[in-house]
């Protein structure tokens, strides 16, 4: 009875939302979630309710999922919006259910953040989780990565089928002791892998069984890549689902030597891909559907939106403060391109989650990747800019290169005087929006 | 020119917030002062020779790793013992803290053993002490900045504190004082690069070593580092 207000109130005010023209992502689940709790565990759902959580890669790795199913005429309802946490999730759950409770789709896919996945199925199991990976990643809020892990696990048991990134070590320990059926995915070699570890902070550094030191075959970033301990049987071993001649330029891989499209050129896209192509076999979707999906995919990649601004591009890659993996892929994206560019970093905010402003996470980005002849000047801006240039500055990269923009109203004639070159923004939410304001602003004046 | 020696002790376990930086931060101020820095980084598989440095740096880890060093380092308690009471420098920050007093109680109230160098008892607690800190140093006029992220405390702390609140959190949630200081060894709760962020703390460090080791002591310049500091103690923590 209370369940079917419930439903009723969460549909009213998710209408309210829509007619006042207001973001009704969230609120309504705010406010079911918040006088009921345990409403979420009196759902009757469907057969499949599949889980994606990690630290980076769960939004793109759900969008890909729901793509595959959809184009196979699968009935999936997801968070496409990308919110996460338990109250935009009681929101798309309690608006597709009929007032008696029941889930009216086949599949409910959800992109889930890893510190909210016991606050809504603790009870009631997801029957599919994909963990993408556990990096360093807001500290302030998740403490340190085993805290994260062992968060995900408290929450499930052998009722869940476990989909795994093999390489990330931290995840494989799960193998030691899980009940339950683990699926394994994993990125052979490519061209960018290393043997020698060349990053600031490694994690996973040693065999969760012994305790001795991995050996890695290659890494791919951080303490992803392929490891094994001298000491006992411990490994990556050879994933279920293993991407090998990952072409990264003509954004092409083989799964299980099935061929392949990428939708960015950017490994993580290779991550998330065979991510989905692990799930979407694991329940049941043809090889051949999957392929034809992947390979018609004209998805909007995220990543890279350019501006026009006194004859120069301004390409906006956002990078996620607090977590290194995010700024190497911004960093990483940048480099790859092979051409003489300038970089423009930095942030008033930390997070827009919480009040704190910890820049510790700032050593552990591989600031180093910009000490290359390619990039002509660093423009710091935002109020930890001394922060970010200091940084640069223990990256060995010449003070020259590196200009503290003090007002922020200056960035554009700065740019216009300092450098002829093309430029890529790496900066996080706050200041992203205010830059295309200005590039905006700036070009319209010149109309 | 003279060689000064500095260990990265357990590098690969307990560097959970950009600890790195920190023995960066400390070899290129030493550099400044015309020194030939060698530093090794160590960990468990290495046999670690406590004579052989003048200065050992230990970062924040979790609770997992932190287990894995406290096994590891028992091994060289008399050594750390005697390199404490020999003026060796240590400067510990985060949970390396723990490693140093007399007993860990853990959330199960198990007493695990510590290194039983110094005399303090960490205890976990079953919440996290998460913020921004600012405390007074005695021997400098600016304030130390930094970050907190825990869920153990101190209790029992008979020995010389090395800061004062100012605003954030001591041994306990309402303790005045913080950090523990005894010859040269300097440990904080504070986690992170904190010699990267507190210019004038490390320069303090500097002299210090430079006093040490009977070498004069060069004035240098840290201007970004030192702007770095006055906005975050400035625009964020007052």
């Amino acid at each position: 009875m209370i369940t079917a207000f419930q439903i009723i109130v969460n549909k009213l005010i998710t209408l309210g939302c829509k007619i006042t023209k207001r973001n009704g992502t969230v609120l309504p689940g705010t406010f079911s979630y918040n006088i009921r709790p345990k409403v979420l565990e009196k759902i009757k759902y469907p057969k499949y309710v599949i889980g994606v959580t990690g630290s980076s890669g769960k939004g793109t790795t759900t969008n890909l999922i729901a793509h595959i199913l959809k184009s196979n005429g699968y009935d999936v309802v997801y968070n496409e919006t990308g919110s996460n946490g338990i109250r935009g999730i009681t929101t798309l759950i309690l608006n597709n259910c009929t007032i008696f409770g029941r889930f009216k789709h086949d599949i409910l896919l959800l992109e889930i953040d890893e510190k909210h996945l016991h606050l809504g199925f603790r009870k009631n199991k997801l029957t599919h989780l994909i963990i993408t990976n556990i990096t360093r990643d807001q500290p302030a809020r998740n403490g340190s990565i085993d805290l994260v892990y062992n968060a995900i696990m408290e929450t499930i048991d052998e009722q869940t089928t476990l989909i795994l990134n093999a390489d990330d070590a931290g995840l494989m320990k799960t193998k030691l002791n899980f009940k339950g059926q683990i699926i394994t995915y994993g990125l052979e070699k490519t061209v960018d892998s290393y043997t020698k570890f060349k990053g600031q902070s490694i994690d996973n550094a040693y065999c969760p069984k012994c305790h001795k030191k991995l050996t890695y075959k290659f890494y791919h970033y951080g303490h992803i890549g392929s490891y094994f301990c001298k000491n006992c049987d411990f490994s990556r071993g050879t994933p279920n689902f293993i991407g090998t001649n990952i072409d990264l330029k003509n954004k092409t891989m083989k799964i299980n030597n099935e061929l392949v499209t990428l939708n960015k050129d950017i490994l993580y896209e290779a991550y998330s891909t065979i991510a989905a192509y692990a799930l979407t076999t694991t329940i049941g979707v043809k090889k051949e559907e999957i392929t034809f999906a992947l390979n018609a995919n004209t998805m909007k990649a995220k990543r890279g939106k350019t501006y026009q601004f006194n004859n120069r591009h301004i390409t906006f890659l956002e990078s996620k403060n607090e977590n290194a993996l995010s700024y190497y892929q911004s960093l990483k994206y940048i480099i790859d391109k092979n051409e003489k560019v300038s970089v423009i970093l930095g942030f008033d905010n930390v997070s827009r989650r919480y009040k704190f402003n910890d820049v510790s996470w700032l050593w552990d980005v591989e600031f180093e990747l910009l000490n290359t002849s390619n990039i002509d000047k660093i423009f710091c801006i935002g109020r930890f800019k001394w922060d970010v240039a200091n940084r640069l500055l223990y990256a060995n990269i010449d003070a020259k290169k590196i200009i503290i923009v003090e007002d922020l109203d200056e960035i554009l004639d700065l740019i216009t005087k300092k450098t002829k070159y093309d430029l890529y923004t790496m900066v996080c939410f706050d200041m992203t929006a205010i830059l295309k304001q200005k590039i905006l602003e700036a070009n319209n004046g010149n109309n | 020119m003279e060689i000064i020696r500095v260990a990265h002790l357990y590098y690969d376990l307990m560097n959970l917030y950009g600890e790195n930086g920190n023995v960066r931060v400390l070899v290129n101020h030493l550099e400044k002062q015309n020194l030939k820095v060698i530093t090794d980084y160590l960990s468990i598989e290495d046999k670690i020779d406590f004579t052989k440095y003048d200065i050992f740096y230990l970062g924040c880890g979790s609770n997992e790793s932190f287990k894995l060093v406290l096994e590891n380092i028992k091994q060289y308690k008399e050594a750390i013992k005697k390199a404490i009471k020999d003026n060796k420098f240590f400067i510990v920050t985060g949970t390396s803290l723990n490693l140093f007093g007399k007993s860990y109680l853990d959330l199960d109230k198990k007493n695990i053993n510590t290194l039983n160098i110094l005399n303090y008892h960490s205890e976990e607690v079953n919440y996290r002490i998460v913020d921004e800190q600012d405390f007074s140093f005695h021997n400098l006029e600016d304030d130390v900045i930094g970050f907190q992220n825990r869920n153990t405390i101190l209790t029992d702390v008979d020995e010389l504190h090395l800061f004062e609140v100012i605003k954030g959190c001591g041994y306990l949630p309402d303790s005045k004082y913080e950090g523990i200081t005894k010859n040269n060894f300097y440990g904080t709760y504070l986690l992170g690069p904190i010699l990267v962020r507190n210019p004038h703390f490390t320069e303090y460090l500097v002299k210090k070593i430079m006093e040490s080791k009977n070498l004069p002591y060069h004035e240098y310049q840290n201007e970004i580092e030192t702007k770095a500091y006055q906005v975050y103690l400035n625009e964020v923590i007052k």
